[in-house]
């Protein structure tokens, strides 16, 4: 290497390394202002479910009608539900930090929080209804990944077709959230599921139409 | 972070230093692109064109070397290597007119063992080697000769273009010849050249005896002398000032056996050098290292490549056939409008448009005709499509070298 000509070696290698970088650094950006996005959502997502909570406080023991309770609690179901959709869509597009699983956790603890103030709801409020989607968070499994994803879009699906009063609420239930384990005791809930009210629930690929089928006419015999 | 983005990432880089390399050697020699040498002596050159087979060409080929402009022009030697066809018949026919034509006519042996016999029979201080479906510009030897008052310098070479431009295919080798020829001089501040090819180089004969002529084992003889003589220190050259056409494969199948024999021929050439590598000199640091990284590149990327799609492909059944199952949609429209790229998508674009621009540059550099119209719409073929076909080439070559079948 005795040409002096060989530096052109080095040049090329810190040019490299700067535009390299630069991407990189631009890459951190990106997912830095995703998450801070999410962030954001959260914490307005937090104070939605305060104020959805003390609603129902409010209307416990008193002769509220359960129509203005019902229309807050649709609207910050739609409104995580959404969230949980851009929280999926930033976790598969992250390369270089994986620093939305904390951010999962902590919106799945939420939606754990709803789901359980929702039960509360539903003892008064007979026409309000969930429908939460258990999936494993991360699955490793492609053909359950699959089935998670078909899972969710007819659960998504199934929301639009009843038009509201049936709120969708989905939940990684592998995030050793303390309060979601002691609800999957409960209730008895293992893997891939989607649970109607507590009462109904459908495990397998083959018999969601006739899930779909339960939930339409339990709902309509309201 | 997963093993596959650090992967991902590595390409990136390597692709990205690369272009890096190309960029600040154009930067270090922008202004002595277009020099030439001084013709200080007229050396005495000696033309030699091995011919099997190529009846359509030869007599052009032949012409075009006794119209090249310079004076000390020893002798034109067609070597007929047994053709079947009319070549020795034509190549004859055009001894009346050209004074300086010899024809030396032996049974079939290769295009080495056809320059090898050529090279002993040669009087020329200097030997031009044209292949004989090849046609120099008349400047061709003027502008290489002057290189060769360095004694270091064992080859010169120039600009190879294509001629046919008539369908996709050629279009497509256009772009990609007039690339190769650009990048090959940006190698040249390092000495780095790696081939000298067929079509037309300028060779010193003392070098070329002195490295014993070229390999017959060899399927690319011209990759291996190369190597040959950079393991031995001598210097290879560039002109950009003049340029020789060739006829390039317009059709799928000769294209797709003249790759595999470039890339059989690049791989058995690495192989008799690979006691160089990080040796010695720049074919130790630079050449084979490169060579090999490219191999190895292009090889794991097409695994990944091949994983990656029959993992996606095995998903995609799954969810069609659940999809079915449950009676959902298989696309909505959130689908569509909620693409989130991917940091490593904006990596890959960026560097795409670095490709894109790069190449565009070169070609308004050198040929500013494959610019206009349509041929804008060859350069993206030639980016998205074209060039993928490398990996694939270089694999069925991988598999032919296995079986330790040369054939092509």
């Amino acid at each position: 290497m005795k040409n002096k000509n060989n530096i052109l070696f080095l040049e090329a290698l810190i040019m490299a390394l700067f535009i390299f970088g630069l991407g990189i650094l631009l890459g951190v950006f990106i997912e830095d202002a995703r998450m801070t996005n999410i962030q954001d959502k959260y914490l307005s997502s937090r104070t939605n479910l305060l104020d959805v909570q003390t609603l129902s406080d409010i209307i416990k023991d008193s002769e509220f009608s359960c129509e203005y309770s019902i229309k807050k609690n649709m609207e910050f179901g739609n409104k995580i539900y959404e969230d949980s959709l851009l929280l999926a869509k930033y976790e598969d597009s992250r390369s270089l930090k994986n620093n939305l699983l904390e951010q999962h956790r902590i919106y799945d603890l939420l939606r754990t929080i709803f789901w359980v103030n929702s039960m509360e709801l539903k003892e008064r409020c007979p026409e309000f209804h969930t429908l939460v989607y258990l999936y494993n968070y991360d699955e490793q499994d492609n053909s359950e990944k699959q089935k998670q994803e078909v899972f969710s879009r007819f659960a998504g699906e199934l929301m639009s077709e009843t038009e509201g009063n049936l709120v969708l609420i989905p939940l990684a239930i592998n995030l050793e959230i303390a309060s979601l384990e002691i609800l999957k005791e409960k209730y008895g809930l293992e893997g891939t599921r989607l649970l109607f009210d507590e009462k109904i629930h459908v495990t397998e690929v083959g018999l969601l139409e006739e899930f779909e089928e339960k939930v339409l006419s339990e709902m309509r015999g309201q | 972070m997963d093993t596959l983005t650090i992967i991902y990432f590595v390409y990136m880089f390597i692709s990205l230093y690369i272009l890096s390399f190309f960029i600040v050697s154009f930067i270090r020699i922008r202004k002595e692109l277009y020099e030439t040498p001084k013709i200080t002596k007229e050396y005495g050159v000696s033309i030699l064109i091995p011919a099997y087979n190529e009846e359509k060409a030869i007599e052009e080929t032949i012409r075009a070397a006794s119209n090249l402009d310079y004076k000390n022009i020893k002798e034109i030697i067609v070597i007929d290597d047994g053709s079947t066809d009319n070549t020795l018949e034509i190549a004859n026919s055009l001894k009346k007119d050209i004074p300086l034509l010899e024809i030396i006519h032996k049974k079939n042996g290769g295009k080495a063992e056809a320059l090898n016999l050529g090279i002993k029979k040669a009087k020329g201080e200097l030997i031009a080697i044209v292949d004989s479906d090849s046609f120099p510009r008349k400047n061709a030897l003027q502008k290489t000769v002057g290189y060769f008052d360095n004694e270091n310098v064992g080859v010169v070479t120039v600009p190879i273009l294509v001629r046919n431009r008539h369908n996709l295919l050629s279009r497509l080798q256009a772009i990609e010849y007039s690339v190769i020829a650009f990048t090959r001089k940006l190698l040249e501040p390092v000495d780095g050249i790696y081939v000298t090819p067929g079509p037309f180089a300028v060779y010193r004969r003392k070098t070329l005896r002195e490295v014993g002529g070229f390999d017959t084992k060899n399927i690319t003889e011209d990759i291996e002398i190369t190597w040959n003589l950079a393991s031995k220190d001598f210097s290879r050259k560039m002109n950009m000032t003049t340029s020789v056409s060739t006829i390039s494969p317009d059709k799928f199948r000769p294209w797709w056996h003249q790759r595999n024999r470039w890339t059989l021929g690049g791989l058995q050439t690495a192989y008799k050098y690979r006691k160089f590598l990080f040796r010695k000199n720049i074919l130790g640091y630079f050449i084979l290292p490169f060579f090999i990284l490219g191999f190895i590149m292009g090889l794991l990327g097409m695994g990944i490549l091949g994983v990656l799609t029959l993992s996606n492909l095995f998903k995609q059944y799954i969810f069609i056939k659940f999809s079915f199952l449950a009676d959902t949609a298989l696309i909505t429209q959130t689908d569509v409008m909620n693409i989130t790229p991917t940091v490593l998508n904006y990596f890959g674009i960026i560097l795409f448009v670095f490709m894109f621009l790069f190449t565009l540059f070169v070609l308004a550099i050198i040929e500013k005709e494959l610019f206009k119209g349509k041929r804008f719409l060859d350069l993206l073929i030639y980016l998205v499509f074209y060039l993928l076909l490398s990996p694939l080439v270089l694999l069925t070559a991988t598999f032919k070298l296995i079986k330790r079948d040369l054939s092509w």
